[in-house]
């Protein structure tokens, strides 16, 4: 009989993206990539229970501390309370979640399986497949062609956004599952791609994107690549970049690249992008911390010569544009201005125009790739050579570090179904802290994403506008976003709608006329259940009355035929 | 309201009392407070969820006097004032049209999203062989009682949810207040008030089964037992409607809910079982008459085997009109349609809906004068006209009357305690015996009676057994056993259904005609002109004493 309750989980699910239980989700749960559990985790911080949200969060993603500063929050922009009073910051959330959540015992590994994985690549990808196997109980090594292992957030992302002890800490949880690293290790130059396959038993390519193009200019030599800048300053070094600088490019790398050069010194940093602003890829508060930090942006223009003297870059130039827009192969066209030709003097110039993959380390070996390079998966990321998968950067394209989780984590329950034959489509973390499959848990229909519309109850909610963290735009080295106090933390969660899943809050069995509902469950954990199904009028004031719209019906078969 | 404790549990006192937070109370509660007056509403529900209205909306009847023809007080009146009803010009103007416009604009303004067309005026179209067009569409149908619950409770208007009341206190013949106990704690209330407003609504279900013989799978609120009725009676104000307000309406077959009229005014065709369009046989308005009309012909058919099936077919309808009927108004009429219609696959634009002829429902009122004061001095009642509008407006109008009354008394009559002690014995009784029925038991056995004797063609033979085993039913009552308050609440109700089907079988019987109603009597095929006249019963010590026309009472 109606209702149907879609349920928060209660215990850390680490994969499964459709629960019987939980038939109904929010926005912003499926737009993440990582699959991070977004509202147990503002239930939990609302509660003040920053270690249990935290424990919820590495069953799905080991790196949090990165995600909940750098990742462009597609939870956030899909947040159904934007449409009331802006979206919740779930990311900071996240972010407070490390930052108050203490130290979390690791999950314990399973049984050894007696089965070895090579991965090749140790950035987000990478390790977050490395992570998963572990707790499988498989034998994992990384192979990384760096001295250190993390990829671009170690090697790229300014420091001022994601502070390197962040990293440090949370790579070393996952090496602290008993998984093996070699580090200055690049296969095809160190070791053999064919020596690595012969050594496993799966092997997972999470090289990324780490070749940085260029443009087909005049003059293209005398630029700096943006990446390969933000690397040398993540290293300690200080490039020389002059006083005038101009980054080209409208994506986070040349924001990155024009906040670096204001810390490096440069007075005049400008960003060139070719299409308008509101295009530019680059997540806004990028461009407006970039723009509080005396960067100019000037879109529509596009670098059509650089010029050196004695190698030495005196300025470029560059035309106006209009009109930009991808033809049918998703290449960009834009038509220059006539006459609106102009020098620009400078110091240095940094191109910041995308990344692409470097595969020649497979040799004649590759998986299938698309037309612009990347390896083609299925939905476990399993390429098309038996055994082999792929995952992050280097299978999605120049992406983000939560995909790169999402797609990591993915790869490891299908590197783990191909060695085992366990296929379960829900895997929990059990009681005794371990990886359990749950297949009864699964639904076979992935579930409903509520609508703001469909919150009949959002009248519940008080107007409340988000909680802002403090932010520094003081051009130093040291983070420049504060993060969330606790109070805050929990204040901010409280504002979340909890879309779809049901919060427990009792309203719809108080506003049941036919009293067909109770509060039923442990103490302090009491949960709204059908009682007297066979009394109910489907009336669905149970729904409209829900701040969660977490509710659906069913049907007695007296009233299907 | 000043609340106090005493022996006899929590004792609150107030001017206005308002029974029942449907439309009709929500009204009435608003009416007496534009008067100045303290107001309390109580409902064995809560405000946010009671009554038909939380069921949902997906109309609202308003004559606006915007149209160059039929919208106008005069129309409305004339269309409504009949002599059967009882309702007089002056309440139609007064309690209906006077109130039918600020209402529609308070709902507005406080979320209703009402059609509107470029022109900003309200969209509104033609049903119940009404002759202007006078129904405004909704949107969010929906949530509109929450919006009124809020209205309300931004009103500075005591609210107290989840009590249900059992009796209306009287003093020296007027009323003076009610006792309730609230169904989630067993808290005794007594409330002493200078007015009190009976606004509890005219449908009582759960006498009779539809096909699913689930009696809260209905059209209308099944957790409206016609205390209404009951409770006046009790009181000693006389009731009326009980022969002439049974009444049913098409179901798509297996779900209880409205919408009947949205779909028969789309321009669909009801089909028997031979795929014929028949309506026209009893109706000239076809399937847009009169409902009573297609309860009968849909009946007739099925007595003469041409159906089940029964199917509204609205294939040919133009596509924007189904999909406004199945996507927005239906289920803002009944919000669970959507996922009913989904899990059936029902597709109007595709598919013949099939359906089939709802439960019977035994309902009645308080007879009022026009000052919507009832036959005991003090007593209002609200619940007088019909649909949503009907009662927001006539209880506004209720409520208003008995604010002025209010006004002009010095004090409240006093209550008795030797009547409320033995009011709240009664109530808990069920809880305290060691009977050994079931509120399941006798209110199914009831339907079962009334299913069986008193349908859509009937006997005077067969209304005097049905009589004779009501009684016996209603005797058995003492025997009901409660195991907690929720039980205990059904157990009232299921008195309730027993006490109002008892008066409705006595004043069907004296109704010695057919054609007025929904049903036909075998032994007076007729209709007999002389009985166009309400009927009203009031109680005496042996038995309800009848009136033909409101007259000699009111
Ligand atoms: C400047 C910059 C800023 C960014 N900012 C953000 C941000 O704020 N938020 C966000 O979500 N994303 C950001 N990104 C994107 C994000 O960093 C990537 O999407 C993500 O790191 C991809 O992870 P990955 O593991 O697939 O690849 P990578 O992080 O690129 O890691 C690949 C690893 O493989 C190693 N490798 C490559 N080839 C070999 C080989 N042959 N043998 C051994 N090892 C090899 C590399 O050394 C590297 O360590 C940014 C990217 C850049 C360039
Ligand atoms: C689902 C549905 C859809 C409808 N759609 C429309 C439409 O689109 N347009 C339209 O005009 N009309 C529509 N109607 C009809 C309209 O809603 C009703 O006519 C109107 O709401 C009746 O209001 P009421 O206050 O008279 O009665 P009710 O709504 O029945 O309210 C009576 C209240 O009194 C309370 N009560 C009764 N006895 C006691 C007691 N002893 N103690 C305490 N409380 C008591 C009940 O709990 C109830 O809350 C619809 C009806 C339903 C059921
Ligand atoms: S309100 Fe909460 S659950 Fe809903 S989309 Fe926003 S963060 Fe997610
Ligand atoms: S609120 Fe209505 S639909 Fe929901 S359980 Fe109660 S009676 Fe059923
Ligand atoms: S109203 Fe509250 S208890 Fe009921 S389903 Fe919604 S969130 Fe859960």
């Amino acid at each position: 009989m109606p209702p149907k309750y879609s349920r928060e989980i209660t215990r850390p699910i680490v994969l499964g993206e459709s629960l019987q239980e939980q038939f109904r989700t929010s926005p912003c749960e499926i737009a993440c990539p990582a699959g991070n559990p977004i509202q147990k985790m503002t239930t939990l911080v609302e509660q003040g229970k920053f270690a249990e949200a935290l424990r919820y969060l590495y069953a799905k993603n080991p790196f949090p501390g990165m995600t909940g500063r750098t990742c462009p929050h597609f939870c956030q922009s899909a947040c159904n309370r934007a449409k009331k009073d802006g979206c919740v910051r779930t990311r900071e959330l996240e972010r407070a979640a490390v930052d108050f959540g203490g130290s979390i015992a690791p999950f314990t590994r399973r049984q050894a399986t007696g089965k070895h994985v090579s991965i090749i690549g140790g950035g987000p990808a990478g390790l977050s497949s490395a992570y998963f196997l572990a707790l499988l109980g498989h034998d994992v090594t990384v192979y990384e062609a760096a001295p250190l292992l993390g990829g671009m957030p170690r090697h790229a992302v300014p420091a001022f956004r994601l502070p390197r002890d962040i990293v440090d800490r949370e790579v070393g949880r996952v090496l602290a599952c008993g998984v093996h690293a070699r580090v200055n290790t690049a296969v095809g130059r160190d070791i053999s791609f064919a020596a690595v396959r012969e050594a496993s038993d799966a092997v997972i390519i999470a090289t990324g994107a780490p070749l940085e193009k260029t443009m087909d200019v005049a003059g293209a030599e005398y630029a700096l690549k943006g990446v390969d800048i933000l690397h040398r300053a993540a290293m300690g070094e200080r490039p020389a970049l002059g006083k005038r600088v101009v980054v080209i490019g409208g994506g986070g790398t040349a924001c990155d690249c024009a906040s670096t050069a204001r810390r490096l010194g440069a007075d005049e940093v400008s960003i060139f992008y070719r299409r308008e602003e509101k295009d530019m890829p680059a997540p806004l508060e990028d461009t407006e911390q970039a723009r509080a930090e005396g960067v100019h942006i000037h879109a529509c223009r596009v670098v059509t010569a650089v010029h050196a003297e004695q190698g030495v870059v005196t300025g470029l130039t560059y035309h106006d544009v209009r009109d930009c827009r991808k033809d049918a192969e998703g290449r960009m066209t834009c038509a220059i201005v006539p006459g609106s030709e102009q020098f620009y003097a400078c110091d240095s110039v940094i191109f910041a125009v995308g990344m692409e993959t470097d595969l020649a380390f497979l040799h004649n070996a590759a998986p299938q790739c698309t037309r612009r390079g990347w390896i083609v998966t299925d939905a476990a990321q399993a390429a098309s050579i038996e055994g082999l998968f792929a995952a992050g950067d280097v299978a999605s394209g120049p992406a983000s570090i939560t995909q790169a989780i999402g797609q990591g984590r993915r790869a490891a329950f299908g590197v783990h179904a191909f060695l085992t034959g366990e296929k379960a489509r829900v895997y929990v973390i059990d009681d005794d802290n371990s990886i359990a499959a749950c297949d009864e848990m699964a639904a076979d229909t992935p579930p409903h994403v509520v609508e703001y519309e469909e919150i009949y109850g959002v009248t519940h909610y008080a107007d409340c506008a988000p909680h802002e963290q403090a932010v520094s735009y003081a051009l130093s080295l040291e983070e420049s976003r504060a993060g969330y106090t606790r109070e805050q933390a929990m204040a901010e969660a409280a504002r979340c709608f909890h879309c779809g899943h049901c919060k427990q809050c009792g309203t719809c069995v108080d506003d049941c006329p036919g009293y067909v509902l109770g509060m039923r469950g442990a103490a302090g954990q009491e949960r709204p259940q059908v009682i007297h199904g066979e009394e109910c009028w489907h009336c669905a004031n149970c729904r409209t009355s829900c701040p969660c719209g977490a509710i659906a019906f069913t049907f007695p078969l007296f009233m299907q035929v | 309201m000043n609340t106090s404790q005493s022996t006899l549990g929590t004792l609150i006192e107030t001017d206005v009392l308002v029974i029942g937070s449907g439309a009709s109370g929500c009204g009435a509660a608003l009416g007496a407070q534009a008067q100045g007056q303290r107001v309390l509403i109580m409902d064995k529900g809560k405000l946010e969820s009671s009554g038909c209205l939380g069921g949902g909306n997906d109309h609202y009847m308003a004559i606006l006097e915007e149209d160059s023809e039929f919208d106008g007080a005069d129309d409305l009146i004339k269309f409504y004032a009949k002599p059967l009803n009882g309702w007089t010009p002056t309440m139609l103007r007064e309690g209906w049209f006077a109130h039918m416009k600020p209402l529609l604009l308070m709902l507005e303004k406080a979320g209703v999203q009402f059609g509107k067309d470029a022109q900003n005026r309200f969209v509104r179209t033609q049903g119940f062989g009404q002759p202007g067009k006078w129904w405004c569409h909704i949107a969010n149908g929906m949530i509109i009682k929450r919006v009124l619950g809020r209205v309300v409770r931004e009103h500075a208007i005591d609210v107290l949810d989840h009590v249900m009341a059992v009796k209306i206190l009287t003093d020296g013949g007027k009323a003076c207040g009610a006792v309730g106990w609230n169904v989630l704690t067993g808290e005794f209330c007594t409330i002493r008030a200078k007015t009190v407003v009976s606004a509890q609504g005219r449908s009582a279900t759960r006498g009779t089964n539809n096909s699913t013989h689930n009696p809260f799978n209905v059209w209308m609120y099944p957790y409206n037992t016609s205390a209404g009725v009951v409770l006046g009676y009790e009181a000693g104000a006389a009731v009326t409607e009980l022969d002439t307000y049974q009444r049913a309406t098409m179901l798509p077959k297996g779900y209880g809910c409205p919408g009947m009229n949205g779909i028969n005014s789309s321009g669909a065709h009801e089909l028997n079982a031979m795929g014929e369009r028949f309506m026209g046989k009893y109706d000239r308005m076809w399937e847009n008459g009169v409902r009573n009309n297609q309860i009968q012909g849909t009946f007739t058919e099925q007595m003469e085997g041409s159906g089940p099936p029964f199917y509204m077919d609205m294939r040919h309808v133009p596509e924007e009109v189904v999909k406004e009927l199945q996507y927005i108004l239906m289920p803002g009429d009944k919000a669970t349609f959507g996922d009913w219609a989904e899990c059936t696959g029902t597709d109007f634009q595709h598919k013949m809906l099939e359906v089939e002829i709802g439960e019977l429902i035994f309902g009645g009122t308080v007879a009022v004068n026009d000052h919507f004061e009832t036959s005991l001095p003090n007593l209002f009642c609200g619940s007088i006209f019909l649909y949503c509008s009907g009662a927001l407006c006539g209880g506004y109008e209720a409520g208003r009357q008995a604010a002025m009354r209010a006004a002009g008394m010095d004090s409240m009559g006093q209550i008795d305690a030797d009547s409320i002690a033995a009011a709240r014995t009664a109530a808990f009784a069920p809880l305290n015996s060691k009977g050994d029925i079931s509120w399941q038991e006798l209110e199914g056995t009831a339907r079962n009676v009334m299913n069986y004797y008193m349908g859509f063609r009937r006997s005077m033979a067969g209304m005097e057994r049905a009589l004779e085993k009501i009684r016996f039913l209603s005797a058995q009552a003492s025997r009901l056993h409660a195991g907690d308050l929720r039980e205990l609440m059904r157990c009232r109700e299921a008195q309730d259904v027993l006490n109002v089907c008892e008066l409705a079988i006595l004043a069907t019987m004296q109704r010695k005609e057919s054609g007025r109603c929904v049903y036909r009597l075998t032994d007076y095929p007729e209709l007999n002109p002389d009985m166009a006249k309400p009927l009203l019963l009031r109680k005496s010590a042996d038995g309800p004493e009848y009136f033909w026309g409101k007259a000699p009472l009111l």
